[in-house]
């Protein structure tokens, strides 16, 4: 195996397309005779639809048709979750979801649909509809520890206090612990709001009939997971339905769920197979597709006078929304990593996902560590302070050892990780003569810098099944189409496994080729991508099936060169003979002798399923540096250093990319966005671009990433998951840095402007009261 | 009632056209379904995600919230009309490509019309102006930075600045003057 | 939407087809975004009308046609830096190229670009109603209720001293507050937009020396009616912004012209 292209900084395949603008995204593929489907969505957070007067809205000319909730014949409960099926009940996903509902549990739920021939008449009609719905209204709530009270409002029958999910850890005894002499005890309540994806493409499908099947070509991370799921929400056989996925304009775990293929394809099929198309405006988007659970932390520590953890507790409550998505996956994660990030031998933790009347929360970049990591960082940062210790050398006191073992996940830490990404990061930010230069700086200017760390890992194992499927088909002339269930969704998915299987076969780059669009029909049966779980995974089926590959290649040139298959190699496409580097044939020759050979003519592919069981930490820190302008309230980010230890890199480039990428949502998150709810009718504020804070090109400073690789033991080609690593660690960075500049650690987010200013004003550093 | 309907003449992409329009139909709608010009993307439809930004009469525009009907006798380019007859790429483009400055694709096309205008110039913008002249495109996958580098490189590039071009990566801790009130 | 469009070929035919139902349609930023609250069955497009977007100077003033877009304001050589300074808020360039300033007048938007700077220095709009051509201040016209009159241009004044800023979380949100301060021979006149609430305007006159506190502590208890707390701050962070701001636009004016306010 040659190592020519990984660890290259290889151009993605798609890119020039892309530059050139011919790549097809969903809506460039779409007829235009297509119907459009506009969702009527719910305007009460909570209640009853009692009847929906269709009438004026089917004479709008264009209307073709006007269903309602009522229209279901049969009530077919659904999970959304992207996640691979489980055949235990017990481990399967909530299917608490309709096509339609005539119980809206949030403000946006679902309750009927508009069919057109226009854009224009679809929302004509839609207008004059969403004023013919017939509410009785409930009472709503909106947070998740006021839901689990005796008298809150009960969305889910079978789920009392609107729980769907909790788990405890329990490990030593903490109540023994604590009575240790000396401890000092640290409390803190942590909080994080809901955001969210803002993938600059919406979400998209479009269904058509063919034969007795329906085609649903959607704008997705997981395309097989929605055929079992449209499945599941029409209540017909799962193979009745073909998914094709096209390229996507990012996703970011918002289409990591099904989200309205189940109700696009049934009206495709009420309408007798018509072609029709959902775009989701970006409104609907925002309130109607998924946000990140906004999760709330109470966090208590005790330290020995030397600094190490005596006993910990942690609590969390997890605002999940109306509908269970991905139900308690979220913050269980956060749970588990706890003791995880900073051992200590007694530790209680419990967390709750409960339902509100909210948008649905499902999984978005980071799946609940990026607010973990904010409640776990601050905490750090908070008891370092409280015993007077360097906050860096505070965490590496503290942190997971090498060497440490999970049992539960078989995860180990084969490497000093944490403190190799430190001392990276600090030389290239000029961590510590900033933190010389930044000591008592008086003034209303100030800076600060800190640094903060994350908990992670790559995949699934062993909490659901981990599996990936790769083909490869190889032409006449020596080239390759490879297929894979992992999807590019803008993160390069398909360049890296074309440099994998480019190096595992001995073939030169330019001939392999990514068949990037995932069609049901065709494509070896993946989950997807989530969970950092693309590069990890995808690799080991690429391995495994490259190698089929190259037996069966030397197998044939064996037969067309006498020489024995353990004396052959491929190298840039070239058949070689080991023992003397003699060129024996190219590629091309063989695969074409070998097709067409009257002796055992055979075309050559291989294709395999490989179950992964092994997992991967992917660890690494986040350096920060703040200016604050106290009087203004205002905090701006100067430099920003993301230090990863992702494994064996495989492509600098794109790594990269995925590290800005996440550093750039990690920004957002930390100081300006936040969805927000009308508390006193349960109606979304700011659900649009304007007024939803994203950041543009001019609040960012310029991003910095850098990489320590470790090769990672357990994997196919040494990597281990950086999709979402970057995300977690920004926040607690810039909010700890914030800290270290004018001295007020704040425990919520975002950082914005309001947000200082009560906490400026409440210490004291601004004074807006005078006497008159 | 009867939709309005006028005849739209102007030049695409170096070619006289004309096309019959509803009235109120948006330029966006009038390139990617009659023209079959799907570069021009729809992200938001209320002029703030520069997606299906366009350039008419050589400045960028917002092609979802400007009429079709006042595109008579212009002349757009969308992102199909840089690349040439054979294939052949612009610098922009180029650049785009070697600096990794494409992820998903689906904000590119706006992105390379806007930069392609900022180095047409032919000035020298400071970092902060570039910033802001291209602040009118939202990305959620690159967080901008190595958009940024393409951009500034083939500025740097166009204006003979070769040199000053490849330091452009090695500069991302920037130093900051003494603290000075935000602007 | 609309039905209806109307190319207008001057301001005369644009105001001949004014009527209650119709609207006019300047850049299209605000009209023509999806969910824009104009509601309209006509359209009165200005795009092409003659004469509306020319700059021209007159000794101390300038004369900006209503349909000059805000990239003509920052490019061109005549119009005072003031200006531009606040037509440079608007962060997307792609829509600089096609918001004009008679739209962001008239759109009297609690957010506006363009409405405290041009209220602090008294700026003189040129409406036609019907007939009628007339001159206005500024500040009479945005406590109007006008829907009837064409803008047709605006005259500024060249010489005058100004200081202006904008909060808003990201450079392409929604403001907060937008504030100018114009110092006059008199006085310093201060206009505000406050996101939700309005535009208001004060002046602030020259006796005594302007301290930080006192300014917070105005508009700590000045009676501004509609102030509310709100997804874009509370009230008490609202005031606290609007004095550090008056205070800090006033020592700018006075370093700028060694004048005492």
């Amino acid at each position: 195996m040659s190592n020519k292209y990984i660890g290259q900084a290889v151009k993605r395949l798609d890119a020039r397309d892309k530059a050139m603008g011919r790549i097809k995204y969903a809506d460039d593929l779409c007829d235009k005779g297509a119907l459009i489907i506009r969702v009527l969505h719910s305007t009460v957070a909570n209640g009853i639809v009692k009847s929906i007067d269709t009438t004026e809205a089917e004479k709008v000319p264009g209307v073709v048709k006007v269903f309602t909730c009522f229209d279901l014949k049969e009530k077919h409960y659904y999970p959304t979750a992207g996640h691979p099926w489980s055949t235990d009940p017990a481990h399967q996903d909530i299917a608490d979801r309709l096509i339609m509902t005539d119980r809206p549990l949030f403000y946006g739920d679902d309750i009927g649909a508009v069919v057109a021939e226009n854009e224009v008449a679809a929302s004509q009609a839609l207008s004059i509809l969403e004023k013919a719905v017939v509410y009785e209204e409930l009472p709503f709530v909106l947070e998740a520890q006021e839901a689990m009270e005796e008298d809150a409002p009960l969305l889910h029958e079978k789920y009392p206090n609107n729980v769907l999910g909790h788990s405890e850890v329990h490990m030593g005894n903490v109540e023994e612990a604590i009575k240790e002499p000396g401890l000092t005890k640290v409390e803190g309540w942590y909080e994080t709001q809901p955001v969210q994806h803002c993938h600059i493409e919406n979400f998209i499908c479009y269904a058509y009939g063919e034969g007795d099947r329906t085609v649903i070509v959607s704008s997705t991370q997981i395309p097989h997971i929605v055929r079992r799921v449209v499945g599941q929400a029409t209540g017909m056989d799962w193979g009745k339905f073909r998914i094709i996925k096209p390229y996507i304009g990012g996703g970011f775990g918002n289409k990591q769920d099904v989200l309205y293929e189940p109700l696009t394809a049934w009206i495709s099929i009420q309408l007798g197979g018509r072609l029709v198309k959902l775009d989701v405006p970006r409104e609907e988007t925002f309130i109607c597709n998924r946000i990140r659970h906004a999760i709330k932390y109470h966090i208590t520590s005790w330290m020995r006078p030397d600094g190490s953890f005596a006993a910990r507790t942690f609590k969390a409550w997890c605002n999940n929304g109306a509908y269970s998505s991905h139900c308690h996956a979220i913050a269980a994660k956060g749970l588990n990593a706890f003791p995880q990030l900073y051992p200590c031998d007694n530790f209680d933790g419990e967390t709750w996902t409960v339902y509100t009347n909210r948008s649905v929360a499902g999984a978005m970049r980071g799946y609940g560590m990026p607010q973990a990591s904010y409640a776990f960082e601050c905490h750090t940062e908070d008891c370092a302070r409280a015993m007077g210790m360097d906050p860096l050398e505070f965490r590496r006191q503290n942190l997971m050892p090498v060497g440490y073992y999970h049992a539960f996940s078989k995860n180990e830490l084969y490497s000093d990780s944490f403190n190799q990404c430190f001392d990276k990061g600090a030389e290239i930010i000029g961590y510590f003569d900033k933190v010389e230069k930044y000591k008592n700086q008086t003034g209303d200017i100030r800076r600060g810098i800190a640094v903060s760390t994350y908990w992670y890992n790559t995949a699934v194992y062993p909490i659901a099944l981990e599996t990936s499927s790769c083909r490869i088909v190889m032409n006449q002339d020596g080239s390759v189409q490879f297929q894979l269930g992992e999807t590019e969704i803008g993160q390069g998915a398909d360049t890296v496994a074309a440099q994998m299987i480019a190096d595992t076969v001995g073939i030169p780059l330019d001939m392999v080729h990514p068949m990037s669009c995932q069609d049901t029909d065709i494509t070896p049966f993946g989950t997807g991508v989530y969970a950092s779980r693309g590069t990890y995974t995808l690799g080991f089926s690429i391995k495994q099936t490259s190698m089929l590959l190259k037996e069966k290649i030397l197998e044939a040139a064996h037969q067309f060169t006498r020489m024995p298959v353990f004396n052959l190699d491929i190298v840039d496409g070239m058949i070689i003979r080991k023992t003397d580097g003699r060129e024996l044939m190219t590629i091309g020759e063989l695969a074409l002798s070998k097709l067409y050979t009257t002796e055992g003519s055979q075309h050559l592919t291989a294709e395999s399923t490989y179950q992964i069981k092994s997992n991967a930490y992917s660890f690494g820190c986040c350096f920060a540096e703040v200016e604050v302008d106290i009087p203004m309230c205002r905090a701006r980010l100067l430099n920003i250093v993301n230090v990863h230890d992702c494994g064996q890199v495989i492509n600098p480039m794109l790594a990269e990319g995925q590290v800005h990428g996440g550093q750039s949502m990690g920004i957002g998150y930390a100081l300006s966005e936040k969805l927000m709810w009308d508390t006193k009718t349960g109606k979304p504020l700011n659900n649009n671009l304007l007024d939803y804070k994203m950041s543009s090109f001019m609040d960012h400073p310029r991003l910095n990433a850098a990489f320590v690789e470790n090769y990672e033991p357990t994997s196919a080609y040494g990597t281990k998951g950086l999709g979402e690593p970057p995300v977690c660690p920004v926040a607690p960075a810039i909010r700890n840095a914030i800290g270290q500049a004018t001295g007020i650690y704040i425990n919520e987010l975002p950082l914005s402007p309001h947000t200082l200013f009560r906490e400026f004003t409440e210490a004291g550093l601004i004074d807006d009261s005078f006497a008159e | 009632m009867d939709n309005q309907y006028k005849v739209v003449h102007c030049t695409i992409n170096g070619k006289e056209v004309s096309q019959i329009v509803d009235v109120r139909a948006s330029l966006t709608d009038m390139l990617r379904n009659d023209y079959r010009l799907t570069s021009v993307k729809k992200g938001c439809e209320v002029g703030e995600c520069g997606a299906c930004t366009v350039i008419i009469n050589g400045e960028s525009f917002n092609s979802c919230i400007y009429l079709a009907v006042w595109a008579e006798g212009k002349e757009i380019w969308t992102l199909e009309g840089l690349t040439g007859p054979g294939g052949e790429l612009s610098d922009i483009q180029q650049a785009f490509i070697d600096e990794g400055a494409i992820q998903c694709g689906f904000c590119s096309p706006g992105f390379i019309l806007t930069s392609w205008e900022i180095v047409n110039s032919g000035r020298e913008y400071t970092d902060d102006e570039l910033r802001k002249a291209l602040s009118g495109h939202l990305c959620r996958c690159t967080g901008y930075e190595n958009i940024f580098r393409a951009v500034k490189k083939t500025m740097l590039r166009r204006l003979g600045k070769n040199e000053e071009a490849e330091l452009v990566n090695s500069q991302g801790i920037t130093e900051y003057p003494d603290p000075m009130p935000f602007k | 939407m609309a039905k209806t469009l109307l190319m207008a070929k001057n301001a005369a035919e644009a105001i001949d087809a004014k009527i209650a139902s119709a609207a006019f349609l300047a850049g299209g930023t605000e009209v023509n975004r999806l969910g824009s609250t104009v509601e309209a069955e006509t359209l009165i497009s200005l795009k092409k009308c003659e004469g509306l977007n020319s700059i021209k100077k007159d000794g101390d003033k300038v004369h900006i046609g209503s349909m000059c877009t805000f990239q003509d304001i920052v490019e061109s050589e005549d119009v005072p830096a003031y200006l531009k300074e606040a037509a440079l808020f608007m962060a997307s360039r792609t829509k600089r190229n096609m918001a004009t300033i008679g739209g962001n007048i008239a759109a009297r938007r609690s957010d506006s670009y363009l409405l405290p700077v041009l209220c602090a220095v008294d700026a003189e709009l040129s409406l036609l109603t019907g007939d009628l051509e007339e001159s206005k201040n500024i500040n009479l016209y945005i406590n109007e209720e006008n829907d009837d009159s064409l803008i047709t241009g605006i005259t500024v004044p060249e010489s005058v001293q100004v200081a202006s800023k904008r909060y808003a979380n990201t450079a392409q949100s929604h403001a907060v507050i937008t504030m100018s301060a114009a110092s006059t021979a008199e006085c310093v006149k201060l206009a505000v937009a406050v996101k939700n609430t309005g535009i208001l305007s004060f002046n602030l006159s020259s006796s005594g020396r302007l301290t930080e506190e006192a300014a917070v502590a105005f508009f700590k208890n000045y009676e501004i009616k509609d102030i509310e707390d709100d997804m874009f701050g509370s009230v008490d962070y609202k005031r606290y912004l609007l004095g550090i701001t008056a205070y800090d636009l006033c020592k700018q004016l006075i370093a700028e012209s060694g004048k005492e306010v």
